[in-house]
């Protein structure tokens, strides 16, 4: 042991762990960002990483049609009954009516949205026990991506960039339970700035343990006299981080905080985050914050 | 002399396929994912080979793996690679001085060193800061990633004894 102690191999061992203890005071200082030892392997594996997640996409919707088919059988019966819940809807037209003007008015405004600067990136990675289905883009910096950039789906707004390297770029997403209290950065401290579509009330998007685990969060500091309701849409309501008008989810319930000085409720995501397998980085948007 | 050197060579750049492969299937969406949870392949690969290649290489490809893992974590960079190559170094020693080289005691290092990783993660990352309903991240995710990642030690135990041996009989 102690000439173990004395060797050149344990001397090469604690270098190797003072390199280690520098990364992590490099990362201190640097607010997390991947030191260079990321960025250079990250050269080597992202464009494995993405062949392999083409590839194991690929078997697993092929095997997925022979694997599931007592899975699909029931969401065969869930969709038979949504369908004979529609059409108990359709029976209530000024109800319907309303709504479809508020779809027409969701849609036109995300036509007009010339300002969004959108990259299209596929999801390369997803670690073990990873945090809030956080993972993994294939495009970084030199595609324009930066740290804080909103991420999003074709179907709602997904959470944002918290680390981007050359070739990659890490997301956060929005059932996380720091972009709350923001252990991550002060400027997410503020949490995401909501609205609710059908009452214009301001809210703010939260996540916790409990509802992620069931793909949900939540919009909290909603007015007490709010008239939030099941259905309403949610969408974000601007400022530096994020634009204006991108679909988050709708309401699944709703409940008065423990105080009862405001109201809180649950949302459903529009986007399937813990499945999504390509995303959209908004690079630019009009009112975006210095990064 | 050459020869040698070449084998030697090789060695080293097989076992650095092996943690590039390993890391791409652990990183990899929906691969070997079980209720959510995927097993880490890189630690027990390095504790494995801590214990066929002895404390010095045992610490190097120690803290290697656990930088891979540090790539996607959300805890400081550098966390896993620290932590792995201390524990590789102590595994190495452990197999010299006091253990013996087996499958069981590959198990019991890679279950130990799991539960104890895991446990720190999600002490640093979701336990001190107090948030509502934290046990439930460690009994669906830590806990399972653990389990997993240990479960999967007699597929990388072997790998790695089959290497260490081939190239053991090369170099004569």
């Amino acid at each position: 042991m102690s000439d173990f102690i004395k060797s050149v191999r344990f001397k090469i061992l604690l270098a190797i762990l003072s390199v280690i203890v520098g990364f992590m005071i490099m990362a201190v200082y640097t607010g997390g960002a991947a030191p260079l030892f990321t960025q250079a392997v990250s050269l080597v594996t992202v464009p494995v990483q993405r062949l392999s997640a083409g590839i194991s996409r690929g078997a697993a919707d092929f095997f997925s049609q022979f694997t599931d088919a007592r899975a699909l059988r029931a969401e065969n019966e869930l969709l038979r009954e949504e369908r004979n819940g529609f059409l108990r809807a359709l029976a209530d037209y000024e109800r319907l009516r309303h709504e479809n003007e508020q779809f027409r008015r969701i849609v036109g405004v995300l036509e007009e949205r010339r300002d969004l600067v959108i990259e299209p990136a596929p999801v390369i990675a997803r670690e073990p026990g990873s945090r809030f289905y956080s993972f993994t883009i294939g495009k970084g910096r030199i595609h324009g991506i930066k740290r804080l950039d909103p991420v999003m789906t074709a179907e709602g707004l997904v959470g944002y960039v918290i680390e981007s390297g050359p070739n990659y770029a890490r997301v956060a997403t929005i059932l996380d339970v720091a972009v709350n209290v923001g252990a991550y950065d002060s400027t997410t401290s503020a949490g995401i700035n909501v609205y609710d579509s059908s009452t214009r009330d301001i809210g703010v998007i939260s996540g916790t343990i409990e509802l992620a685990a069931q793909g949900l969060c939540q919009i909290n500091y909603l007015p007490r006299d709010s008239t939030i309701a099941v259905g309403d849409i949610i969408m974000t309501g601007g400022g530096s981080m994020f634009p204006k008008d991108i679909l988050v989810g709708t309401v699944e319930r709703v409940a008065p905080n423990a105080h009862g000085t405001s109201v809180a409720a649950v949302i459903r995501p529009a986007a399937d985050i813990p499945v999504v397998k390509d995303v959209f980085v908004i690079t630019r948007f009009e009112g975006q914050g210095e990064r | 002399m050459n020869r040698t050197r070449y084998i030697t060579a090789a060695k080293h750049i097989t076992y650095s396929a092996l943690f590039f492969a390993l890391y791409i299937v652990q990183a990899t969406p929906g691969l070997f994912e079980f209720s959510g949870a995927k097993p880490i392949w890189v630690i027990p690969c390095a504790i494995a080979l801590a214990m066929f290649e002895g404390e010095f290489l045992g610490g190097v490809y120690g803290a290697a793996a656990g930088l891979l893992c540090d790539m996607g974590s959300f805890l400081l960079f550098g966390f896993n690679g620290f932590l792995t190559c201390v524990f590789c170094i102590a595994v190495g020693l452990l197999v010299i001085y006091l253990m013996r080289c087996n499958l069981a005691s590959c198990f019991l290092f890679c279950a130990v060193f799991m539960m104890a990783r895991g446990g720190l993660e999600f002490f640093f990352g979701y336990g001190m800061w107090g948030y509502d309903d934290a046990g439930m991240v460690f009994f669906s995710g830590t806990l399972p990633v653990a389990v997993f990642s240990a479960a999967i030690t007699p597929a990388v135990y072997f790998t790695v004894k089959a290497l260490h041996n081939k190239f053991k009989k090369l170099l004569g």
